[in-house]
């Protein structure tokens, strides 16, 4: 047993309470997990036949969806990448600067867009707009936190190089940063441009457009067939997008 | 053209200073190498010369100026002067071989030229021809990640010339490659220094390089300089002298 220290049963057993608390909390029962029948049933029952007819203007609201969350991410990497590099320790303006972007972040961050997006839908309309607002928001502090910890984690050494050629500091770190991390800013561009899909959905439940207002719209209308049909849609748009980032990552690399 | 007034180094938290009351200068046309085992100083040394190192005591002057009382400005302007070569070469990845050589212009140009690219024809053709210089014009085109060390090295070295230093420095340029290549790139340098009189310091760990190529051998030993001299000065005993405690550990072993 030389991998393990006697520490770690102290661990375990903190884990071990941590998980019965929390299985407690989240009312977890092992007879309705065996009950998932029910929901096997409502699906079989209610999910076919798929209602094809749908599928030109589910498409045309997975559209709505697509921009939304498109535009809400691209344009927040566009304004986290500069903040990132004040927010990051060995490239910003001074350390009360840092400390001050970096709260500044989390506070944009701690912030659910769901919460946004309810705030926007009533000071702007109901709309895709709303939602697209409350994505870029939210993903401006996600990205400027995760780009300012690579900027940290780049290798030191070319920033020296562009030092001892007299660059100014900023034209110095631009150079010797962005290429060592850009194909890990774009992975963590693909990861929440995915995620965003999935939050516009949500966002659109609440009145923010798209397919997720279609979703819910189905829904509350006991139109199961049809919210079936979104389900679909919404699958294989989360898949081909997580495709194509694939293959843009590896093009880049 | 460069002189160094009882200047120590003592970094943070360490007792022993890297450099200790280090008295010397070097005249213009100098090839000097520097000798040492690891620790000795050989880095600290180089990189006070063009300011990446401050001081805890003592003075740089080159031309005339004092290294460490010089503006952020001032300090751009004489590090364009100095070309810096590496041992991890510190190139910027993603980018060509040419592109990396036109970076060695980024401290004479305005921020807003480097950002964009834009370089005269005659930086251009200037590019083309330390490429030609180096051995790598058929190469200009290929990303740096692509090439071998010794490649890699010469790339460093034609960035270095865009500059048109009147001094190049190289930390360690050969340790990371083999000994022929190494012996290769001392040839080339030792070429490019006397078509152009240029003033020259390397560190080197390879004793028999240093005695090859240089003009005048310094050495290092717990940041004190042991020998300044003549390469043909350095006789057995002075090499034992600089390498003594590793003759001693090796034979604790």
């Amino acid at each position: 047993m030389v991998w393990f220290r006697k520490r770690l049963i102290v661990y375990v057993l903190f884990i071990a309470i941590a998980i019965w608390f929390s299985a407690v909390t989240a009312e977890f029962s092992f007879v309705s997990l065996f009950r998932l029948e029910n929901t096997w049933d409502f699906i079989q029952r209610n999910f076919w036949p798929l209602r094809w007819e749908l599928v030109p203007y589910l498409l045309q609201q997975s559209l709505i969806t697509l921009s939304v969350a498109f535009l809400g991410t691209l344009v927040a990497l566009c304004l986290a990448l500069p903040i990132s590099f004040l927010a990051a320790s060995n490239t910003s303006v001074s350390k009360a600067g840092y400390y001050a972007v970096r709260s500044s972040l989390s506070l944009v961050r701690s912030v659910p867009e769901i919460v946004f997006g309810l705030i926007f839908v009533v000071s702007l309309g109901l709309g895709p707009f709303a939602a697209l607002l409350a994505i870029f928001l939210h993903n401006v502090g996600v990205l400027g936190k995760l780009i300012s910890e690579l900027i940290e984690a780049a290798e030191s050494g070319p920033q020296e190089a562009m030092k001892s050629v007299g660059s100014s500091r900023r034209i110095g770190q631009i150079f010797s940063i962005i290429p060592q991390i850009w194909p890990n800013v774009l992975s963590h561009y693909f990861y929440r441009f995915e995620v965003a899909i999935r939050t516009s959905l949500v966002l659109g439940m609440i009145g923010g457009g798209g397919l997720g207002q279609s979703l819910m719209n189905y829904y509350n209308s006991l139109a199961y067939e049809a919210m079936a049909t979104a389900i679909s849609i919404i699958m294989i748009l989360v898949i081909v997008v997580d495709v194509i980032g694939g293959i843009v990552r590896k093009r880049v690399i | 053209m460069l002189s160094l007034d009882n200047v120590t180094v003592t970094y943070d938290k360490e007792t022993e200073p890297a450099l200790s009351n280090l008295t010397l200068t070097i005249k213009e046309g100098e090839f000097v190498c520097v000798l040492g085992r690891s620790g000795a100083g050989k880095s600290t040394f180089i990189r006070t010369i063009n300011g990446l190192q401050t001081l805890t005591r003592g003075a740089v002057h080159v031309s005339g100026k004092e290294v460490c009382q010089l503006s952020e400005k001032e300090t751009r302007n004489l590090r364009t002067g100095m070309g810096m070569i590496f041992q991890h070469f510190y190139l910027i990845p993603r980018l060509s071989v040419k592109q990396n050589v036109l970076t060695g212009r980024f401290g004479k140009k305005k921020a807003y030229q480097n950002l964009l690219g834009l370089f005269s024809e005659e930086e251009i053709k200037q590019a083309d021809y330390y490429l030609q210089e180096v051995g790598l014009a058929s190469f200009a085109n290929r990303r740096v990640e692509h090439l071998s060390g010794g490649q890699k090295q010469r790339v460093g070295i034609a960035r270095a010339m865009m500059q048109e230093p009147y001094l190049l420095l190289g930390d360690e340029p050969v340790a990371s490659l083999d000994p022929s290549t190494s012996d290769s790139i001392f040839r080339l340098i030792r070429t490019l220094h006397e078509q152009r009189n240029l003033t020259t310091i390397i560190n080197v760990h390879d004793v028999d390089l240093a005695k090859k190529y240089a003009s005048r051998i310094l050495a290092l030993k717990k940041g004190e300089l042991i020998f300044d001299g003549h390469p043909s000065e350095l006789t057995d005993k002075v090499y034992g002298l600089i390498y003594e405690e590793e003759a001693l550990d090796q034979r604790a072993l």
